[in-house]
Parts: C-alpha cells; sequence; structure tokens
C-alpha cells in the first residue's frame, strides 16, 4: 500500500508538473499535453482519495465530517474561481487585441491582392467587435467569401491567420494555469507540513 | 510505497521535467509568430511584376506611415475602417491621411532608387499618391492605365 504522505505529496507534485506543462500551450507539442494531461491525471488519482479518508472522521460523525468536507470542497472551489477568473477575464480582451494583430500582420504579409488584405482585415475587426459584444465571431467567413474556396492563397493565409489567432488566445490562460500549478505547489508544501498530524 | 510504483512515479515526473526542458529550450515561453514588426525598420518585401511591385510600394508606405503616427502597420491599417471598440483610433482622417501620402510618397522614391521602378515613372506614381482617394490608394486600387492616363 502507498503510505497517506507520500500518495499526497506525489499526487500534488505531479499535478503542480502537469499543470506548468499545459501552461506552456500552445507552443508545446502534442506528447507535452498527453504527458501533461496523464501527469494531471495521476496526481488527482494519487492525492484526493487519501486526502477525502484523511478528512472524514470514522464513526458517528461520519455525516457532520462529511458535509464539513464537502464545504470545503466547495469553499476551495469558490476561492480558485475568485483568483482565476479575474486572472483570464484580464488577460481575455488584450489577447483578443493582440490577436487581430497578428491575424492583420499574417494578412498583410500573404502572397494575395491588395484589394483582398485590406478588406479581409477590415471585416475581421468587425468580426472581432462582434465578440466583444458577445457573438462568436465566424473568422473564416471573409475569407470565404471572397473566394477562398477556389483562391489556395487566400485560403493559406486564413488557415496561417486562423492559427496564429488560436495560438493567442490559447495563451492567455497560461498565467492561470502556472497559479493553478502554483496551488498544487502550495498543497505539496502544506502536505509536507502537517504530514504528521493530519496524514500520519 | 513498492518499488515499481516508486519507479514509475519517478519516471513519470522525470520524463515531463525533460519534457518542459526541451520546450521551454524551443522557445516555449517566447511570444508566438508572426512578431509584430517595428514600421519604422526596413523589412523584406517581394520584388517582380506590376501588382507586386504596387504592393510592396503600398506596404512600405503604410509602414512610413505607422512609423510617423508610432503605431504598427497593422493597427493603422484596422483603423482605416473608422472607429471601433477593438483597438480604438488614436489619430483624426487628416493626421492618417498626412502620414499616409507622405509614406507613399517616401516609398516611390525608395522604389525607383531600388530599381523596381523606372524612374520616368516616378512623377506619375506621385502624382496618383497626391490625387487618388486613401482607400483607393492601399488597396492598391490603381492600374497601369491610371499611371499612362
Amino acid at each position: 500500500m502507498v503510505g497517506a504522505v507520500t500518495a499526497v505529496c506525489t499526487g500534488a507534485a505531479l499535478l503542480a508538473v502537469g499543470l506548468v506543462g499545459l501552461a506552456l500551450l500552445p507552443s508545446a507539442s502534442v506528447w507535452l499535453l498527453v504527458w501533461a494531461l496523464l501527469l494531471c491525471g495521476a496526481g488527482l488519482g494519487l492525492s484526493l482519495p487519501v486526502l477525502s479518508d484523511a478528512a472524514l472522521q470514522k464513526g458517528a460523525n461520519a455525516t457532520r465530517s462529511g458535509t464539513l468536507t464537502v464545504g470545503a470542497r466547495h469553499v476551495g472551489l469558490v476561492l480558485a474561481l475568485a483568483i482565476i477568473a479575474p486572472l483570464l477575464a484580464s488577460k481575455i480582451p488584450a489577447a483578443g487585441d493582440q490577436a487581430l494583430l497578428r491575424g492583420t500582420a499574417v494578412l498583410l504579409d500573404a502572397p494575395i491582392g491588395l484589394d483582398k488584405k485590406v478588406p479581409v482585415a477590415l471585416d475581421l475587426r468587425s468580426a472581432f467587435d462582434k465578440a466583444r459584444e458577445g457573438e462568436t465571431p465566424d473568422l473564416a467567413e471573409p475569407f470565404d467569401k471572397r473566394g477562398a474556396q477556389h483562391d489556395s492563397a487566400l485560403a493559406s493565409a486564413r488557415d496561417t491567420l486562423l492559427g496564429a489567432i488560436e495560438a493567442t488566445i490559447t495563451r492567455a490562460s497560461r498565467a492561470a494555469f502556472f497559479v493553478c500549478a502554483g496551488f498544487a505547489a502550495l498543497a505539496l508544501l502544506v502536505a509536507l507540513l502537517f504530514r504528521r498530524s493530519v496524514l500520519g | 510505497m513498492s518499488r515499481a510504483a516508486i519507479w514509475i512515479v519517478a519516471g513519470l515526473l522525470a520524463s515531463a521535467a525533460v519534457l518542459v526542458g526541451v520546450e521551454l529550450a524551443k522557445g516555449a515561453l517566447d511570444e508566438p509568430s508572426p512578431k509584430i514588426a517595428n514600421p519604422c525598420e526596413p523589412r523584406e518585401g517581394r520584388t517582380g511584376g506590376f501588382d507586386t511591385t504596387v504592393q510592396r510600394i503600398v506596404l512600405d508606405g503604410v509602414d512610413g506611415a505607422a512609423c510617423r503616427l508610432h503605431t504598427t502597420r497593422e493597427e493603422l491599417v484596422l483603423s482605416l475602417g473608422g472607429n471601433s471598440a477593438v483597438l480604438p483610433r488614436r489619430w483624426d482622417q487628416h493626421q492618417v491621411e498626412v502620414a499616409l501620402r507622405a509614406g507613399l510618397l517616401r516609398s516611390v522614391d525608395e522604389a525607383v532608387q531600388r530599381g523596381d521602378v523606372p524612374g520616368f515613372l516616378a512623377p506619375a506614381l506621385r502624382s496618383l499618391v497626391r490625387r487618388l482617394p486613401l482607400d483607393r490608394l492601399v488597396q492598391g486600387g490603381f492600374s497601369l492605365s491610371d499611371l499612362i492616363g
């Protein structure tokens, strides 16, 4: 059997490393993504059952301690969301602006005519405007309505642009993943500090 | 913890550390491409053919205008569609017009110096830059007949 302290500490460490791996998206390779998800799964699988077991008092007070455990989990969830949600909310609009600029850079450098580049760039800006109002933008539409289905250069510019925009937006979640990795590292520290009193 | 489990966990952690290290070394924390270029610095442009030459002149001209307005080529192009909530415009129409025409005139001179445009066409091109509407200029909406006529 795996010792409680070892399981919790190892699980927290695996989770922290896995979250650091996820924070490196979108630059990272697919292997790192698979590995990071595997580590997160293994980390949660190792630590959660032991922590839940330690939190529950056996005997007559099982209902009370069960309720307390569920309550504590929800408080933790809300606190984490209170930190992560504003962080994401502050990063996404700036990332949207950066994504639009990068998309326009791709467009201006693409081997297509100016008569298509500038109107498509302005249509993209309108699509981003709509996104700010809550609509889901169709970023391929400005290209498609100018014949991207039959124009390979335009289609290639569209695909490169969509990739650049996606990468920039995905990157906006990097800070949130790093904060989550920090939480996991904190959990490791707490588990080490209280290993005798709670888990022992 | 059994010996096998220790080896599995150690292997997982070590391989993850190696993967993270490799990705960091490959520049996972760098800015994603494409980087937004400084419009005040010269950049490589395509050459060959009328359309390609016109496009280079226009894009170099937009670069020059963006440099004057202390912005980027991309932001300046996006601002041509008027004001919006995304990247709000920081200049008025007159400033854009002055900067763009100046940038384009300078770009024509550079094209002549590079040999992309024959010297005898330069006066006609400069005249087009001075009189054509901005949206036509920036979208390359002029042809050989405009130059001749």
